[in-house]
């Protein structure tokens, strides 16, 4: 797993945000004091890798809010009769299509505006392009549609024309830009149509095919979401508020305090994960707890409890640092308390390492649900995950692979976009590597 | 330095406690019966207080774990509920995951520092983003999706790999899983090389040794890489202790007897002894190396004292 110490050190020293000089009053408010927090948000919002990550969470978390939006199936109900039946190939293609043409679209319109005002849709447009023709392409491919396969390509094309630097410094300017927007918008347009046109000729539902219990698995993809996106997010926030009060304390008062709370933090950091993680959730298995928010409260605890001192390392080292700083020294010289010192001058000069760990960890910490679910500990029925689905499909990954594909390529899809979010927000906020 | 470790080693005395405590009392402590699974119908009572006593469950949970400790330190892991050795279990499975975690870490140091090296001394291009997102892209990966990939990939399609090892796997049996076991710290390998040079690169030694009009091979080959290669060796040296217990992902999916599968098996069937005995070598080791590597740092960069 990433090691956030590297990250940790030399953050926390930025300027506090609401501290403005005198020579800055006098000058006026012409130009605004960028605090570390706006200047890393202003270098994020540019980020079209960034951007785009954070649509697919919002996409994600709007699936885990609202299942039944997008899975009208039950993904509860069993019938051996259609076990392991295979993936409706013509189906999926179709909505592959859809959803490609209407992403071209959303590129079309974002290189119009991009192309009008500066920003970065512009930088954007490319990617969401490409992402666009790629789906075409692949719903193309598994159905052999000739006609997806070439408008897909062709959209894939002015994506890597559009991103390439050097073609399109070339392009900037001229009229082929409008050119390579039109291309995509008839793409998109007629894309859409023709699909919209087959939906009406294949038989709808079951896009995935069904498990080895006859469930449908696009069903259960959607509805695991939610579980998947439960644990990581608080197993996220406990790791972050336990190790961080924890760190803020040690690191703020020094002394034999941080020698106890560090050698705790010692006993914890010991455990191998996986093996604390198994012992711990296998322990409190045997104590009895069978509904869904049981289990998920268990694999949370289990993975904040063997997590929480890295948190503490990262934002003790930060807190030490903070604590020699001239704005906490001068706060404690007009008698602000501790509590005061702590929360008002050292938590927001302190809290950015914290804030890249947490997204890294977010990451990795969805990775290790499905882990531990995998061996058969982690989430389980009625509580339905991509992990818990991985598990189930392990005995018949010979036979049938596609058990295995759908739920991983979901998994890993999202872990990548939470660890690109955090590569993105560690290089935003660490100064040493701009 | 002689003050520096034994400082260190002091240290290293409530953790291992607090740890294996923490291990002992998760194990053996909690509602459940252990002997639950161990008898047919109801175990006789006779057999139940022969197994009480053996294992000094009537005691409070300090004097137990004690006692334990005590045994321990004289080498002796206790006996498993078939009145097998854990200690010869343990001396079993042990050199399987060695060569595992090492043929891991292996692949990790190759492909990682040599993928890093090329990024870090080239700088901003195409080949530094095709790394930067090719590593994002392998922790993406959680160890059991990649597994299943290359078993499938090598395995079921290609047949290059059998799915699962034999039982005395060999050493080329086990590349396939040390490739799968180090491939997430792989990424990690290349991402801390590539940072590392490229930060030393800017560092006043090598100016000094450019100006100094040494070539640009012995610039790079000694001056740059002995610099850098510090905090990769000594992320690499922990990996190997961590990886010996953390293969139970990986040793699962291909079949390895190794640490892993015993301390999951014993957990799963409730065998106490075998999975403190586990976990307490695992802490000693992780431990260890820990110092170690504090220690290596003073070697390797004499800047460093420990006094």
């Amino acid at each position: 797993m990433s090691d956030p110490t590297m990250a940790a050190g030399g953050v926390a020293t930025e300027e506090p945000a609401d501290y403005v000089t005198g020579a800055e009053h006098a000058e006026g408010t012409k130009e605004k004091t960028r605090s570390l927090w706006s200047d890393a948000w202003h270098d994020l919002s540019r980020r079209p890798l960034f951007v785009l990550s954070m649509f697919v969470i919002a996409f994600l978390v709007l699936v885990a809010i609202f299942p039944t939006w997008f899975a009208d199936a039950n993904h509860r109900l069993r019938d051996l009769d259609r076990a392991r039946i295979g993936p409706n190939v013509p189906y999926l293609a179709v909505c592959m299509a859809i959803i490609g043409s209407a992403i071209t679209v959303v590129a079309a319109i974002l290189a119009t505006v991009g192309k009008l005002r500066d920003g970065v849709c512009r930088t954007m447009a490319p990617y969401v392009a490409g992402i666009g023709g790629l789906i075409l392409l692949g719903g193309g491919l598994v159905n052999s549609v000739t006609l997806y396969i070439v408008i897909g390509a062709v959209v894939l094309a002015c994506g890597i024309v559009s991103g390439v630097p050097k073609v399109s410094q070339m392009l900037r300017g001229s009229a082929s830009t409008w050119g390579l927007v039109a291309v995509l918008a008839v793409a998109g347009i007629a894309g859409l149509v023709i699909s919209f046109g087959d939906l009406s000729t294949v038989e709808i539902g079951a896009a995935f095919g069904y498990d080895q219990q006859g469930r449908d698995i696009y069903a259960r993809v959607v509805h695991g979401t939610r579980y998947t996106l439960l644990v990581g997010f608080t197993a996220t926030l406990l790791t972050v508020l336990i190790g961080s009060t924890v760190g803020i304390l040690a690191g703020y008062f020094g002394g034999w305090l941080d020698n106890l709370l560090s050698r705790i933090g010692e006993v914890f950091f010991g455990l191998p994960f996986v093996l604390g993680a198994i012992i711990i959730l296998s322990a409190f298995r045997s104590a009895g707890f069978d509904s869904a928010p049981a289990i998920v409260a268990m694999v949370v605890l289990s993975i904040s409890v063997l997590s929480w001192p890295v948190a503490m390392r990262i934002m003790r080292s930060a807190a030490i640092s903070a604590k020699q700083q001239d704005y906490v020294k001068a706060a404690r010289a007009l008698g602000a308390s501790s509590r005061r010192i702590i929360f008002r001058h050292m938590l927001p000069n302190c809290l950015a390492p914290v804030l890249v760990y947490a997204t890294i960890a977010l990451g990795a910490f969805i990775g290790a649900e499905a882990t531990l679910s995998f061996l058969g500990i982690g989430l389980r029925d009625p509580a339905v995950s991509w992990g818990v689905m991985i598990a189930d499909s392990r005995n018949y990954i010979r036979a049938s692979p596609l058990l295995l594909i759908f739920p991983a390529s979901f998994l890993t899809l999202t872990v990548l976009v939470f660890v690109t979010i955090g590569d993105a927000v560690r290089e935003a906020l660490d100064p040493k590597l701009r | 330095m002689g003050r520096y470790v034994i400082r260190r080693l002091l240290q290293l005395i409530p953790v291992f406690i607090g740890t294996t405590f923490l291990v002992y009392v998760l194990v053996w402590a909690l509602p459940g019966d252990p002997f639950a699974g161990m008898c047919k119908s109801v175990c006789p009572p006779e057999f139940r207080q022969a197994m009480i006593e053996k294992y000094n469950l009537d005691e409070n949970i300090f004097v137990q774990y004690f006692a334990y400790l005590g045994n321990l330190l004289q080498g002796d892991f206790g006996v498993t509920y078939s009145d097998r050795e854990v200690g010869m279990l343990i001396e079993d499975a042990a050199p399987v995951s060695l060569q595992l975690a090492a043929i891991a870490v292996g692949f990790e140091a190759l492909i990682g520092i040599s993928a890093g090296i090329l990024t870090g001394l080239r700088g901003r291009g195409f080949l530094d983003n095709l790394v930067l997102v090719s590593t994002l892209v392998l922790t993406a990966f959680p160890v059991f999706v990649t597994g299943f990939i290359v078993q499938l990939v090598l395995g079921s399609g290609l047949g290059i790999i059998d799915l699962t090892v034999s039982s005395d796997p060999s050493f080329g049996e086990l590349l396939a899983p040390g490739f799968v076991l180090g491939s997430l710290s792989m990424a990690y390998v290349a991402r801390l090389t590539r940072t590392s040079i490229a930060e030393n690169r800017r560092a006043d030694f090598v100016r000094t040794a450019v100006a100094k009009g040494l070539p640009h091979r012995r610039v790079v080959g000694v001056h740059l890489l002995r610099n850098s290669m510090i905090p990769v060796i000594t992320f690499l040296g922990t990996d190997l202790g961590s990886l010996m217990g953390g293969a139970i992902v990986t040793e699962g999916i291909f079949g390895i007897n190794g640490v892993g599968g015993l301390v999951f098996d014993g957990i799963l069937s409730k065998e106490g002894t075998v999975v403190t005995g586990v976990v307490m070598l695992l802490v000693i080791i992780f431990l260890v190396t820990n110092l170690l590597i504090d220690l290596l740092y003073a070697v390797l960069d004499p800047r460093i004292r420990y006094e």
